[in-house]
């Protein structure tokens, strides 16, 4: 009954959704980076399914003063937003970032004392 | 055989084949739309457009773009279901309130991919799930209830839009907006035996109808286009009418307050209250007109400046101050009305009485209840309400007595009149008029000849011993007459009612129109005109004469 209930690929979804502004600052505090950069990052690290999901995200960043972009000519294609973090963004990634420790310290022991338990 | 078109993304042309191009455009569409709510969708969608700009000139050289390529693309990029999915909650409530899961969203249109009319059965039948057959069956059975279906039918049919894009086709039956649903619609849109599904006869009943969409469609442009001038005239009427009328308040409140303790307001209300009282009533009524005239000052700047002026807590403050100046308007008038029927039980009873010179006419105009004695001598006497009694003047004039309440004539606020008993002796009567209300007793009187007139709801009582006698009674009065007079004549109208069955004469003549009715006693000779629907009765046997028209009755009494 209950395994029946729970879905798990909404879980993961849930899990998903829920931290991925948190790896695009990662993504975009390295440097300048253009959004096909960072999904190529996301997709490698599992953490994105479908692309556009990402554009909504970065308007949204951007909305809220944590990135900023800047127009480039290429030469292959279209003129690309070359992204990259602002103050107020760095100083939300240092608290994502201590959030992040916190909860993955906490996680990790959880883990362990259930795989000792086992 | 595919028609190519030539599209510009993110800047850069390429070449689409036509129904690629249409899933394209739908697609970037409904990202819009889901979108709207924000401020960001155009650069959401812009992005989204460079982005499949990049992917589609990563393309191995010239190469048309098809239908297959599109899939692919909104594939990888995901459709506006996925979105939903993957975006955060945060995410959709930033996207504004207009509804985060719009695929679960059915909205209401005609369906014209399926209609007998107009599409108005099937697009309820989309909206509640059900098949179209029983919405089309309930609608014909409802048509003898009185037509009730035919008429719902065609209020729908104006107020349900039709469903004409594919994403409102797709909202009507509540799919999820998906490509794969769009390329299915766009299917049945391109397949033909969907199309022409509607009889001739329907087309003909349809006209009309669709003529009066359009024209309440161009009612609705015209508005749109006049619709700025219209708000801000109605907005600067409704400025100037508030103001307006909140400061003739205060001028006419000023004007209580400094009137209060003159002559002009009988009612003495500042010795009924106390001065904190009588200040927070006079505030209360101030307050509950002003706030009426300031909200109609604020909704009219905001007509005209288009912008809400109002705020939630200045709304919640007014409504809490209009209440309570109601309560406190509501509480001191309580209070006030016990102290106003003692104070008119507790004025003292006067009496004054006047010698008059020579008269013979009498008029009474001012509601009173008047008594007429044949006497030696001219007088008048009033009993009553000391406050009433000196109200009331009198004159003579040239033979005629009248009588009337003296502050008829100028302005009195607050003034109340309890009416005074007034005795009038004469030796000699030869006319009376009643008017507004009076009421006039003549005691046992003997003259030659009287004209009487009662009007305007007035009553009368005669006893009288005459030659010659003629009555008017006219609005609503009622007249008695006993005693004997060898000729009568009564004009009565107006729903008057004149009773002289205790009067004996030899000759009467009378004359009803206007709902009016007459009980006539006993006479010789008895001349009747009725008009419109009035009545007469009579007794004895008299020699009649009648002319009786529109619905009017006379009838013999036992």
């Amino acid at each position: 009954m209950g395994e029946k209930d729970f879905n798990v690929e909404n879980a993961r979804v849930q899990m998903r959704k829920g931290l991925l502004e948190f790896p695009i600052l990662l993504i975009v505090a390295r440097g300048e980076v253009y959004a096909s950069d960072i999904l190529k990052e996301l997709k490698k690290a599992d953490l994105i399914v479908v692309e556009g999901t990402l554009y909504p995200l970065l308007s949204r960043l951007k909305k809220s003063d944590l990135v900023n972009y800047e127009w480039r000519e290429s030469r292959t294609g279209p003129p690309r937003k070359y992204y990259k973090l602002t103050k107020q963004g760095g100083r939300v990634l240092g608290e994502l970032l201590m959030t992040w420790d916190v909860l993955n310290t906490s996680i990790t022991k959880l883990i362990k004392t259930y795989e000792k338990s086992s | 055989m595919k028609k190519v078109v030539s599209i510009t993304i993110g800047g850069m042309v390429f070449s689409i084949e036509e129904d690629a191009y249409g899933a394209l455009s739908e697609y970037l569409t409904a990202i819009r739309d889901r979108f709207k709510a924000t401020d960001e969708a155009e650069e959401i969608v812009d992005d989204i457009e460079l982005s499949i700009a990049e992917k589609f000139s990563k393309k191995k050289k010239p190469q048309i773009i098809r239908s297959k390529d599109v899939e692919t693309i909104i594939a990888e990029m995901g459709t506006v279901e996925d979105f939903e999915k993957e975006l955060s909650e945060i995410e959709t409530d930033a996207s504004g309130s207009d509804d985060p899961i719009q695929k679960l969203r059915k909205k209401l249109y005609r369906n014209t991919d399926d209609q007998i009319i107009a599409g108005v059965a099937s697009g309820l039948a989309a909206y509640f799930g059900v098949d179209p057959v029983f919405i089309r069956l309930l609608f014909v059975l409802s048509i003898f209830l009185h037509g009730f279906g035919i008429l719902a039918y065609l209020v729908l049919w104006v107020v349900m839009p039709p469903a004409e894009t594919v994403a409102q086709k797709l909202e009507m039956k509540g799919d999820p907006i998906t490509l794969q649903q769009f390329e299915k619609m766009l299917k049945d849109k391109l397949s033909p035996e969907t199309k022409e599904r509607t009889s001739s006869f329907a087309k003909v009943l349809r006209a009309p109808f669709e003529l009066l969409r359009g024209l309440m469609r161009a009612f609705g442009a015209l508005l749109r286009s006049i619709g700025p001038l219209i708000r801000v005239a109605f907005g600067l009427v409704l400025i100037v009418v508030s103001f307006g009328a909140a400061l003739a308040l205060t001028v006419a409140l000023t004007g209580v307050h400094f009137s209060v303790n003159s002559g002009l307001f009988e009612l003495p209300v500042r010795d009924f209250l106390t001065g904190t009282e009588y200040a927070i009533g006079l505030g209360a009524v101030y307050l509950l007109f002003l706030i009426p005239g300031a909200m109609g000052v604020m909704l009219g700047a905001s007509l005209m400046k288009r912008q809400n002026k109002f705020s939630g807590v200045m709304l919640a403050l007014f409504a809490v101050v209009w209440f309570g100046s109601l309560f406190v308007v509501g509480d001191t008038a309580s209070a006030l009305v016990p102290q106003y029927r003692a104070y008119i039980e507790n004025m003292p009873i006067a009496t004054q009485e006047h010698q008059l010179e020579a008269f013979d006419q009498i008029e009474v105009f001012s509601g009173d209840s008047v008594v007429i004695r044949q006497g030696e001598e001219y007088s008048i006497s009033f009993t009553g309400k000391e406050a009433s009694v000196e109200d009331r003047s009198f004159e003579v004039h040239s033979g005629v007595l009248t009588v009337s309440d003296g502050k008829r004539d100028h302005v009195c606020i607050g003034c109340f009149q309890p009416s005074v008993d007034v005795v009038i002796t004469t030796p000699a009567l030869s006319y009376l008029e009643a008017a507004h209300g009076s009421r006039a007793v003549i005691e046992l009187f003997e003259t030659d000849s009287l004209v009487a007139e009662f009007k305007h709801g007035s009553t009368g009582e005669i006893d009288i011993v005459a030659t010659k006698m003629k009555l008017v009674a006219s609005h609503a009065s009622q007249v008695t007459v006993r005693g004997s007079v060898e000729e009568v004549s009564a004009e009565i109208y107006y729903a008057a009612r004149v009773d002289t069955s205790d009067l004996e004469s030899e000759k009467t003549s009378v004359e009803l129109d206007y709902s009016s009715s007459a009980e006539i006693g006993s006479t010789d000779v008895l001349n009747i005109t009725a008009q419109r629907s009035s009545s007469v009765q009579y007794v004895g046997e008299p020699e009649l004469t009648e002319d009786i028209s529109e619905s009017s009755s006379v009838r013999k009494k036992f």
